[in-house]
């Protein structure tokens, strides 16, 4: 299968049933996943395109793999002007 | 592969989405649509009563990541307002038709609103479920009011409750019930949960309802009176109150559809008013109502994140492959709530609980797990800043161990006790009471009337609300 270049955007969710707030995320890529409270894993969406290697790091680190990178590289769906 | 050429997508939000995404995996090749009227591409709701109302998101960084091309037409903006099952068309707000083989509906729900003629419409009054909404909560809640009320002291209603107290305001929280989250969690656990909302400082009325909201000459919301005639001063209310299911475009359609949801058989094909399935048209996520077969006897609707994954995914698949190896949504419920600093997680449905046992910590730490069980055996389990344990107790509940459950914890209270959960009784609802069981708001087109067969059965809603 031919690697497509990677998206400019980085996208990200993490499933927070599996999560089990190991905190490796944290570690990995500080800016992007923060722990509010003692458990609650809270992170950014849409982190600066320049985290993409701590993010990725942060994904693989994740020992109950909760963390979904986008893989997509269409373009990101829009409005038409009208719609708005 | 021989299967439907179009496929359409009614609903791009997170069921949408992920049942997209899962309709390519499964190798559909031919045309998939997806129809969604906000404007957004689709994004995730959890993080808008948490981090994006404390200031920390915004909100154009809450969307959803896509997990793989899926080659679609988007139709963003764009209200289904419609079906004709006959046909096979989706009809859209701007008139235009489009044409399918099958069809998934997940249109999911809306918060239900506060009566106009009770100060629904005065400015300052919220609701929070979507983007825009966050984003003009938000901004009422960084412009610093003297005192936000919060009606309804469920998740959300915790977690917007939660926000506010960290950033400093002063909240005022009514609830119907005597303890928050009594209904999903019952008493026992919703009265160490009123200690949490009375420890961060919350005004927490319980067993109160909220009879009207009142404004000044221009319209701005200035305070509330409550049921026992008591007035609380405050110029944001945020209701909280429930969800009603986006069901309306389906009035007319045949389809059993109504506030509470699509009803829909376990394979997620959705039924008609006559409970038959309709062989093409599924439904998915927080507007599918269900038959789990877990839970026999009932239509269950879960509001809850894994649940529009899960159940997109089984759509996606029988949707893909036709009847000829249906799959069956039967997945044990599960969700989590972060509110008053703690992180609360659930497996199963304490709602149908006769007995709870703490099995670890202290209901005064805030850290224990409770254990739930129904004539001996054990079904659901929710664990309080204790993340790590839930598999175990979700593997239990799936194996259909006994309770009280054996689990030896090393920090276990000495002696299993099980107590009655104290699910509050269904009580009589107050005239205008919103938090009160689906009924479709007046100004909304009449609802079809189902026959009894399809969606009379007892319901169960275990909603994120
Ligand atoms: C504030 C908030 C916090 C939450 N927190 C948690 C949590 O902590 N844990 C948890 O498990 N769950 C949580 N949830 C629940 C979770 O977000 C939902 O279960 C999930 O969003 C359901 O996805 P869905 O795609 O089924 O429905 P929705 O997300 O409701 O998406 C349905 C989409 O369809 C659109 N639509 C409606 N009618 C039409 C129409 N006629 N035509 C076209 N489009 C239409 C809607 O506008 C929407 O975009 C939370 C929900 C909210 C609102
Ligand atoms: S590494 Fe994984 S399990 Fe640990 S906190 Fe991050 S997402 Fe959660």
């Amino acid at each position: 299968m031919p690697t497509d270049p990677p998206p400019e955007e980085l996208r990200l969710v993490v499933d927070l049933n599996r999560c089990q707030s190991y905190g490796q995320c944290v570690y990995a890529a500080p800016t992007v996943f923060r722990f509010h409270g003692e458990e609650a894993l809270e992170y950014d969406y849409a982190p600066d395109p320049g985290t993409r290697r701590e993010v990725e790091r942060a994904a693989a680190a994740c020992p109950v793999q909760a963390i979904l990178l986008a893989r997509a590289t269409e373009p990101a769906p829009l409005a038409p002007e009208r719609a708005r | 592969m021989i299967g439907p050429e179009r496929i359409v997508v009614a609903g791009a939000s997170l069921a949408g989405l992920r049942a997209a995404e899962a309709l390519r995996d499964e190798g559909f090749d031919g045309e998939l649509t997806l129809i969604g009227d906000e404007p957004h591409a689709p994004y995730d709701r959890p993080p808008l009563s948490k981090a994006v109302l404390s200031g920390w998101l915004p909100t154009d960084r809450t969307v959803l990541p896509r997990a793989r091309n899926i080659d679609a037409r988007w139709l963003l903006g764009s209200p289904a307002t419609g079906v004709d099952l006959a046909a096979r068309r989706v009809a859209l707000a701007d008139g235009r038709e489009v044409p399918y083989h099958r069809l998934l509906i997940a249109t999911g729900t809306r918060a239900r609103p506060w009566p106009r003629q009770q100060g629904g419409d005065l400015h300052g009054v919220h609701v929070l479920r979507s983007r825009d909404d966050a984003d003009r909560l938000r901004a009422a809640l960084a412009a610093g009011p003297g005192r936000v009320l919060v009606i309804g002291a469920g998740f959300t209603g915790g977690e917007v409750a939660s926000v506010c107290r960290d950033l400093g305001l002063d909240v005022t929280v009514t609830h119907r019930g005597g303890a928050p989250l009594a209904s999903a969690l019952g008493g026992v656990i919703g009265d160490a949960v009123t200690r949490w909302y009375r420890d961060a400082g919350v005004d927490l009325r319980l067993g109160t309802t909220v009879r009207t909201l009142e404004g000044d000459a221009h319209g701005r919301l200035r305070r509330a009176v409550l049921a026992d005639g008591t007035v609380v001063e405050a110029e944001v209310a945020v209701v909280a109150a429930g969800a009603l299911a986006n069901t309306e475009w389906l009035n007319g359609s045949g389809l059993a559809a109504d506030a509470r949801g699509v009803v829909c058989d376990a394979s997620c094909r959705a039924l008609t008013v006559d409970g038959t399935p309709v062989a093409d048209v599924f439904a998915a996520g927080d507007v599918a109502r269900w038959p789990h077969p877990l839970y026999p006897g009932q239509l269950l609707r879960l509001d809850h994140w894994d649940n529009a994954v899960a159940q997109a995914r089984t759509a996606a698949h029988n949707m893909a492959h036709g009847s000829r190896a249906p799959r069956t949504h039967d997945p044990l419920p599960a969700f989590w709530s972060n509110q008053f600093g703690v992180n609360l997680k659930c497996v199963g449905l304490p709602a149908l609980a006769d007995q709870v046992v703490l099995t670890q910590g202290s209901l005064d730490q805030r850290q224990f797990v409770a254990a739930y069980g129904r004539r001996g055996r054990l079904i659901a389990a929710v664990a309080v800043d204790s993340p790590r344990v839930l598999d175990g107790y979700a593997a239990l509940i799936e194996a259909g161990a006994p309770f009280p459950p054996v689990l030896n914890a090393t920090d276990g209270p000495g002696r299993a006790d099980p107590l009655d959960p104290a699910f509050p009784r269904p009580a009589d609802p107050a005239p205008g009471d919103p938090s009160m069981p689906p009924t479709p708001p007046a100004s909304s087109a009449p609802s079809p009337q189902p026959d009894p067969s399809a969606s009379s059965a007892p319901s169960v809603l275990a909603g994120h609300e």
